[in-house]
């Protein structure tokens, strides 16, 4: 009895199935998506020299001085809305060489508002963010 | 005649396997695990602000000074607790001076040690965001006692954000 061992009907090469081949790949976009949130990213804030802090800032009258209190922001004493702050902020910094300012902000005002203040003061221009410190009791 | 029926196609011992859904089913669980060890590794829970325009940095856990605020104001030093330092603590002005004390010794401990970047003063801040900004001036305050210059309050980019990068140069 001849038996024929033939081949089961089966091809040698498979249609390659993308699919999977598809999902892998997003995976692994996904993967590096993550591995980027592993650096350290900053807001970075000077402390102020030993000069009195208060001094230091209004010793020069050109320095800007941002002042947030509950509720209200003012640059240079001046009083301005959350909304106008970036433009006021790109308007005053446009033209100007020293990009710094300092940012003095009352113990209650919550640390997202301060930082949020100083970001919109980094998208306005400024390099240099320094902080006041209330005097030492 | 009896023939044991023996269908071929159905003792293979296996089909071949397919390694692609393995490697999927691999990697969704490193991610998951990315995701996950962060959270645990970081020995308290901040959730840090977030902001636009910010800064990275090359950051060397053994060779830089963070310091965390969780989200009841108690202090952290490098992941560790400061003594004395827990928020109900640091109320009463005899409190506030111990915590003090304790914290700036370990800071300046921290940036005398051996492992230390040298001449590396600055503060890398993981303070959560709905603190009153008191604590954080508190701790700038006594961070200034012990050298730092700079303080590098770590934040998070919204996703979708396009912001520029600033690599920082020092």
């Amino acid at each position: 009895m001849g038996i024929s061992m033939g081949k089961t009907g089966r091809s040698e090469v498979s249609d390659i199935n993308i699919t999977p081949m598809i999902d892998v790949l997003l995976v692994l976009l996904v993967i590096f998506m993550l591995a980027q949130q592993v650096l350290m990213k900053t807001v970075d804030i000077q402390l102020p020299k030993d000069l009195p802090p208060n001094q230091q800032a209004q010793q020069d009258p050109d320095n800007i001085i941002l002042e947030i209190d509950p509720g209200s922001y003012k640059v240079n004493t001046k009083p301005v809305t959350k909304d106008q702050l970036l433009p006021f902020l790109t308007q005053t910094y446009t033209g100007r060489p020293k990009k710094v300012i300092f940012v003095k902000a009352d113990g209650r005002v919550t640390y997202q508002t301060v930082i949020e203040a100083m970001d919109i003061a980094r998208g306005a221009g400024v390099k240099v963010i320094g902080a006041v410190l209330p005097p030492t009791t | 005649m009896a023939m044991a029926t023996h269908d071929v196609t159905d003792t293979n011992v296996m089909g071949e396997i397919n390694v692609t859904p393995m490697v999927d089913v691999m990697l969704v669980l490193l991610i998951i695990f990315m995701v996950v060890t962060p959270a645990i590794a970081a020995g308290f829970t901040a959730r840090l602000p977030m902001g636009a325009h910010l800064k990275s940095h090359d950051f060397k856990e053994n060779e830089q000074t963070v310091m965390g605020i969780d989200g009841l104001g108690d202090y952290y030093l490098n992941k560790k607790p400061v003594p004395g330092c827990r928020f109900v603590q640091r109320q009463s002005p005899a409190g506030k001076a111990a915590c003090g004390a304790q914290l700036l010794s370990w800071l300046q401990a921290d940036y005398a040690r051996p492992g230390h970047k040298p001449n590396d003063h600055s503060l890398y801040l993981r303070a959560d965001q709905t603190r009153p900004y008191q604590d954080v001036l508190d701790a700038m305050d006594l961070a200034k006692k012990a050298g730092v210059a700079m303080v590098a309050a770590v934040s998070e980019q919204p996703p979708g954000v396009k912001a520029e990068l600033e690599k920082a140069t020092d």
